[in-house]
């Protein structure tokens, strides 16, 4: 992590963020689903997937805000998406703020697609608890990874949550990198133990940061 | 006498409001197992999920051809504000 720091998203990482969730949501395959679900192409949902962003709605993983990044001085490099459920302005569910952002941003003929999609759509819903930490969206650069930047920012979102009492973190399995989800998952599971370590690790982390 | 007389009619907006909102809510839903109250929220209302909210709010549009800003949809906390938001756009 020398010479690179960890800060939340701006609007010029938009593109950034775009790639991300276009990357996560393929998990490795070629197809995103957000893009196939709403019989979209992907250069159309990558359109659309930035004006979500540009609206600046806080609290779901369409969210400028729930974006740190990780730069090296010339822009993002890896982003993590990370909020705790229901926490904003408003006490409203990602769920929500999320179908209002593709129901007030996609084209009619995407709606429709979707509604005949239905239950695949409804099948990819995930089950979210109000005040819990949510990670989604994971995604490094292709040369970049392997320098642990991944597990940087998960760490970091983390702390955040430890610092405000979040009870324990929820795992989607979408992202590039798969290492991340395993320390991540087992916070979840053995609570205290890995909740040091983790804080550990964090400062080891910082340390390297402000060193660097 | 005045306060008198404007109150039944606000009153009755408010039900026919009510009433076409849980119209609307029936269409989609496909049932109406539900009562409909002020602090009523989505997670209250069985099938009421990502899916069936896009639909709802279009249905609503249409139903009172108005159109919801981004912002004032993202601040419906319950019901109460949403016969509020949709008052105030056909005052």
């Amino acid at each position: 992590m020398n010479n690179s720091w960890i800060r939340p998203a701006r609007i010029n990482d938009i593109p950034f963020l775009v790639e991300t969730v276009l990357e996560a949501e393929k998990s490795g395959g070629d197809h995103a689903p957000i893009a196939r679900l709403f019989g979209l192409n992907e250069e159309e949902a990558r359109g659309l997937i930035a004006t979500m962003f540009e609206e600046e709605i806080e609290g779901c993983e369409f969210s400028l805000g729930s974006f740190l990044v990780v730069d090296q001085g010339e822009g993002a490099e890896a982003a993590v998406a990370g909020w705790v459920e229901g926490a904003n302005e408003d006490g409203m569910s990602a769920q929500i703020l999320r179908a209002n952002l593709i129901g007030f941003t996609f084209p009619a003929r995407a709606m429709d697609k979707m509604r005949a999609n239905g239950p695949a759509v409804s099948a990819l819903a995930v089950p979210r608890n109000t005040g819990t930490l949510q990670i989604e969206y994971v995604h490094v650069a292709a040369a970049s990874r392997g320098k642990g930047y991944a597990q940087a920012l998960i760490l970091q979102h983390m702390a955040c949550a430890v610092r405000s009492n979040v009870p324990r973190p929820r795992c989607k399995s979408l992202g590039t990198t798969r290492a991340p989800f395993h320390y991540t998952s087992n916070w979840d599971l053995n609570g205290r133990k890995l909740m040091f370590r983790t804080i550990r690790m964090l400062r080891t982390y910082c340390l390297i940061t402000r060193n660097g | 006498m005045v306060d008198g007389a404007e109150t039944p009619l606000v009153h009755m907006e408010r039900d026919l409001i009510t009433s076409k909102i849980q119209m609307t809510l029936i269409a989609v839903l496909g049932h109406g197992r539900f009562e409909l109250h002020d602090d009523l929220t989505a997670s209250d209302v069985e099938g009421w999920d990502s899916l069936t909210h896009m639909s709802i709010i279009t249905g609503l549009e249409k139903e009172f051809d108005v159109k919801f800003k981004l912002r004032e949809i993202n601040k419906l906390r319950n019901m109460g504000t949403l016969i509020e938001l949709i008052s105030a756009k056909l005052a």
